[in-house]
This record gives structure tokens, C-alpha cells and sequence, in this order.
């Protein structure tokens, strides 16, 4: 009973956390009209997984490592040329995913759940997990706290802001890591197709009632926290798979807001 | 084919004693084997006005680019005045309609730094009220940015270039999709504003007649430098007609028709005038 109720609580602290910290990185790839990236950093995180089993490291730091390297490769590339980033990001996707395949087949003795990292599981999150969600918090927080208006304006048009002083490169380049970083580390915990709706969901349910970007990012806060809770509480009544839940609370709200007109 | 740089006497006498706000020195950049810019100079002083122009693809853009820091070029050099201060109006703006902002919001995130700590920074807000009343878009404060029509968003954007009461003023086709009597007034104003706050300004066009009326020099760019100086010799210079064809009469209205010995060029604003022909002749 007291195990029971310790997993519980860790899953709703873990997942909470996550609500947490995905929002403000989320309105960013919705207004940025990003989604995609965060797919392909999930993909690829993939390749981080095999490479650590191949390696024998340890799983969580490798795919942090792989994850980052990728986003800045991803980075550079498309601040160098000529390829559309939409085609960049589906050649790197999809190549880092079935690299992450055939290394995970090259190894015999292994036998890995892929579907455990698509999906997750929020419920054997554990102690050292929740302290990497918080660490993360803190410099997502941090961040946002020196670079919001720089992010804004930005998002706004990035050669007038480079213009007017703001140090793009280095800021978008820090938010891209801190997604990678991000995505990396919640992959293992609660599986790619949580974390993705986690950072895309909420926000696009919370523009039906924002006025200002501060308030969006609130309310994303707010939608991604309730989804949480409510997936969590659907699952342990009537035995659903939790992450599955989750997101599907989530687009329940969006579906619901999308009722209502857009303030402006 | 040759960039007259030297030909001072297109000048006016004060622009002869200041230091130039930027200079670009031979220039070059190609994109592959495709030569964009080919040995490129300009050089752009307080008051001035200097109006790019050139046929879709001449390097236009490019060229501002590089002057704005954005792009390198291959070769060549682009020197600024100290602690040059830039204001620019880019062509367009894409917002995502997922953004929640007002055009309040817009301009406020415009505003130039005053100190800048690790976490915080103020700014100077004095002079959001003058150009937002001058420019005559308070009625449009709490409008969200994507709701704007073409005109409305380009007074926006020159009203955030002002806002940071640059040293130099760069316009990107200010006056694309906007009627000929928004042109007017906004080249009216832009004449009222280098005057007063002593702007240097350099606007990207391809408009051919309205745009020149107040310009000091014309840049004719097509690659190279086809030909440049004060917009009446640029018109009648076989470079031009070349470049622009039969249409060039119509450039013939931008002439001041005043004597610039004893005239120079610090009259108000009443001298723009509509030229009745300019609609039939508009070209671009």
C-alpha cells in the first residue's frame, strides 16, 4: 500500500514537473511554427538509446549527449544553407531513427521494448528522475527569465531583432539545447509521444483564451498541469495506459477551447 | 560601369564635411557560381537620402543585408560610424496568428535598451507616444499585429524603426502595396524627418518617378553599379534608360525645379507634389 501510493505520488510530481517545464518551450515551437523539431530531437534520441546500449554507458546521459549533439548539428546546418530545415529535419529524423534500429539489431544479446520509449512509463519514474526534471526547471527558468523579450522579438522577425541588438544566434542556440536537453531526458521517463503532445497540446488549447504571450504561457502551464492530473486520475480508475491518458486529457481540452472564439 | 563614389559635386555642401554613417567598399558576394554583387560601393551621411533601385534580382536586397550585418560578403568591407545606431523598416513581416500581440505590444518589444543588468533591462518609452501620434496609429494599439492591412503594418514598422531614434534609417520597398497617396505622404514625411532629426536614409525601391523627388542620390544597381548620382542625371545617363527602358520618362517629374545654389534642399515639406501623369506611368 505505502509502495502504491509512492509511485503514484512520484508519477504526479514527475509528471506535474514536466507539465511544467515543457509549456514555456512549447509556445515558442507553436509560434515559431516548430513542432516538427521536436519530433525529430524524439527520433533521434532514439540513436542516443542504442548508442548507449551499444557503448554500455549509462542510458539517460547518452541520449542527453546524442540528443544535444543532433539539435546543434541541426542548428548549424540550417543557419549555413540551402536546404529547406522542414526537408533537413525529415532526412535527420527518420536517418537517426533507423541508425538507432539497426545498431539496436547489430546487438544480439540485447532484447529492448521499443515501444517502452515511444509510450513510456510514468509510473516507475524514480527519485533521481525528479531531481533532473527540477534541475532542468531551474535553468528553464533562468533562461526565460534573461531571454523572454529576446525570444519574443525574435519569434517576431529575427533579422529586425538581429538588427536592433538582439544576439540571435546565441539564443536561439541556447533554446535549442534546452529542448534537446529536455526531450531527452522526459523520453526515457515518459516516452516520446507524451512528452511531444506535452510541449505542443496545451499551448495550442491555451490560445483560445490568451490575449498576451505571458498569458499563453500561463495557461499552457495551467492545461498541461490539469491534463496531467486528469490522465493520471483516469488511468488509476479505470486502468488505462497513464501517458496515453495524459495526452488524450490534453487534446480533450484543446477540443473543448476550440469551442470558443479567439479573443483576438 | 562606373560607381561615381567620387563625384562629390552631387552633394550637398554640408554632406561634403560629415563622415559617412556607413560606407560599403568594393563588395562582392556570390550565392554558387552565381556573381550576386560585383565591386559595390556606397557610402550614406547624415540628411541624406539615397534610394536604391534596380530591376527584381539586381542584388537589392542583398546589398542591404550586408549593409545591416546580416549577410557577409565575399570581399570588400563595410564600415560604420561609431556606435552606429540603425533603424529598419523590413518589406514584410510574417506574424504566426498563434502569437497573441497587439500592435501596442509590437512596438513596446521595440523599444531601444537603456541599461542592460543580467536579468533586467530598462528602456526609454519617451518617444513611443510622438511617433505612434504622428504616425497616426493609436486607433490600432489593441489590434492584434495579424489583423493589420499592408499600409497600417508598414507605419507600424517605421514607427518601431523611430522609436530607437536611429543615426540611419534603412527602408526596405517602404511604399509596396500601399496607394499613391500613402506614398506621398510617407516620403513627405521621411523628407520632414531627416531634416529634423538629422537621419541619414536609405530606402530600397523599385518604384521609379515618386520615389526620387526628394532623393539626393540615386544608386542604380543591377549587380554592379550601374550608375548613381542626383536623380536628374541618373535619368538622362544611357546606363538607366538601358536598365529601365522607354517608361523613364516618367522620371522626369521628380525634378525640384528649384535652384539648389540658393536652395539646398532644407525647404518643408509643401514641395511634394502629385504628379497627375504618375498613375498611368507608375511602373514596378
Amino acid at each position: 500500500m505505502i509502495e502504491m501510493t509512492q509511485f503514484l505520488v512520484f508519477a504526479l510530481l514527475g509528471g506535474i514537473g514536466l507539465a511544467l517545464i515543457s509549456a514555456p518551450l512549447g509556445v515558442f515551437m507553436v509560434w515559431q511554427r516548430q513542432s516538427y523539431f521536436g519530433a525529430t530531437l524524439a527520433h533521434s534520441a532514439l540513436l542516443g538509446i542504442s548508442l548507449g546500449l551499444l557503448l554500455q554507458t549509462d542510458l539517460t546521459i547518452t541520449v542527453i549527449v546524442v540528443s544535444m549533439v543532433i539539435a546543434w548539428g541541426i542548428f548549424t546546418l540550417s543557419h549555413s544553407k540551402q536546404l529547406s530545415s522542414d526537408t533537413l529535419l525529415g532526412i535527420l529524423a527518420h536517418s537517426s531513427l533507423a541508425l538507432g534500429l539497426v545498431l539496436i539489431s547489430l546487438q544480439n544479446s540485447v532484447q529492448i521494448d521499443i515501444m517502452g520509449y515511444l509510450f513510456g512509463d510514468i509510473l516507475s519514474i524514480t527519485k533521481t528522475d525528479l531531481w533532473l526534471i527540477a534541475f532542468t526547471g531551474v535553468l528553464i527558468l533562468l533562461f526565460y527569465w534573461r531571454h523572454w523579450r529576446d525570444l519574443l522579438n525574435i519569434t517576431l522577425n529575427p533579422q529586425l531583432a538581429q538588427v536592433e541588438g538582439t544576439a540571435v544566434k546565441t539564443v536561439q542556440l541556447q533554446y535549442i539545447l534546452l529542448l534537446a536537453f529536455m526531450i531527452a531526458l522526459s523520453m526515457k521517463i515518459v516516452g516520446i509521444l507524451l512528452i511531444t503532445s506535452l510541449l505542443i497540446i496545451p499551448p495550442a488549447a491555451a490560445r483560445r483564451i490568451s490575449d498576451t504571450p505571458e498569458k499563453m504561457l500561463l495557461i499552457s502551464m495551467l492545461i498541461g498541469l490539469l491534463s496531467v492530473l486528469g490522465g493520471l486520475f483516469a488511468s488509476y480508475h479505470f486502468d488505462l495506459p497513464p501517458g496515453a491518458s495524459i495526452v488524450l486529457a490534453a487534446t480533450a481540452f484543446f477540443a473543448i477551447l476550440q469551442l470558443k472564439k479567439a479573443p483576438m | 560601369m562606373k560607381y561615381a563614389a567620387t563625384d562629390l559635386d552631387h552633394f550637398s555642401e554640408s554632406t561634403l564635411h560629415t563622415i559617412p554613417l556607413i560606407e560599403a567598399k568594393h563588395l562582392n558576394l556570390s550565392f554558387g557560381k552565381q556573381q550576386v554583387l560585383e565591386n559595390v560601393s556606397l557610402n550614406i551621411h547624415p540628411k541624406e537620402i539615397v534610394t536604391l533601385i534596380g530591376p527584381n534580382g539586381a542584388g537589392k536586397s542583398t546589398l542591404l543585408k550586408i549593409l545591416l550585418g546580416l549577410l557577409t560578403p565575399d570581399s570588400g568591407k563595410v564600415v560604420r560610424k561609431r556606435h552606429l545606431n540603425v533603424g529598419f523598416m523590413p518589406q514584410k513581416i510574417q506574424i504566426d496568428p498563434t502569437l497573441p500581440m497587439t500592435v501596442e505590444r509590437f512596438l513596446q518589444l521595440g523599444l531601444k535598451i537603456q541599461k542592460r543588468g543580467f536579468f533586467r533591462r530598462e528602456y526609454s518609452t519617451t518617444n513611443l507616444e510622438k511617433y505612434v501620434d504622428e504616425l497616426n496609429i493609436g486607433y490600432l494599439l489593441k489590434q492584434p499585429i495579424q489583423q493589420v492591412s499592408g499600409g497600417e503594418m508598414q507605419r507600424i514598422l517605421l514607427a518601431r524603426a523611430l522609436l530607437r531614434e536611429p543615426d540611419l534609417l534603412v527602408l526596405d520597398e517602404p511604399v509596396q502595396g500601399v496607394d499613391l497617396q500613402g506614398q506621398t505622404e510617407l516620403y513627405q514625411y521621411l523628407n520632414q524627418l531627416r531634416h529634423r532629426e538629422g537621419y541619414g536614409i536609405l530606402m530600397v525601391s523599385h518604384d521609379l518617378h515618386i520615389v526620387m523627388k526628394h532623393t539626393d542620390e540615386v544608386l542604380c544597381l543591377n549587380r554592379h553599379m550601374c550608375c548613381s548620382g542626383h536623380p536628374h542625371s541618373v535619368s538622362q545617363s544611357k546606363e538607366f534608360q538601358d536598365l529601365f527602358g522607354e517608361h523613364t520618362e516618367a522620371i522626369a517629374v521628380y525634378e525640384h525645379h528649384h535652384d539648389e545654389a540658393t536652395c539646398d534642399h532644407s525647404h518643408g515639406h509643401n514641395h511634394i507634389h502629385l504628379d497627375e501623369t504618375g498613375e498611368s506611368k507608375h511602373n514596378d
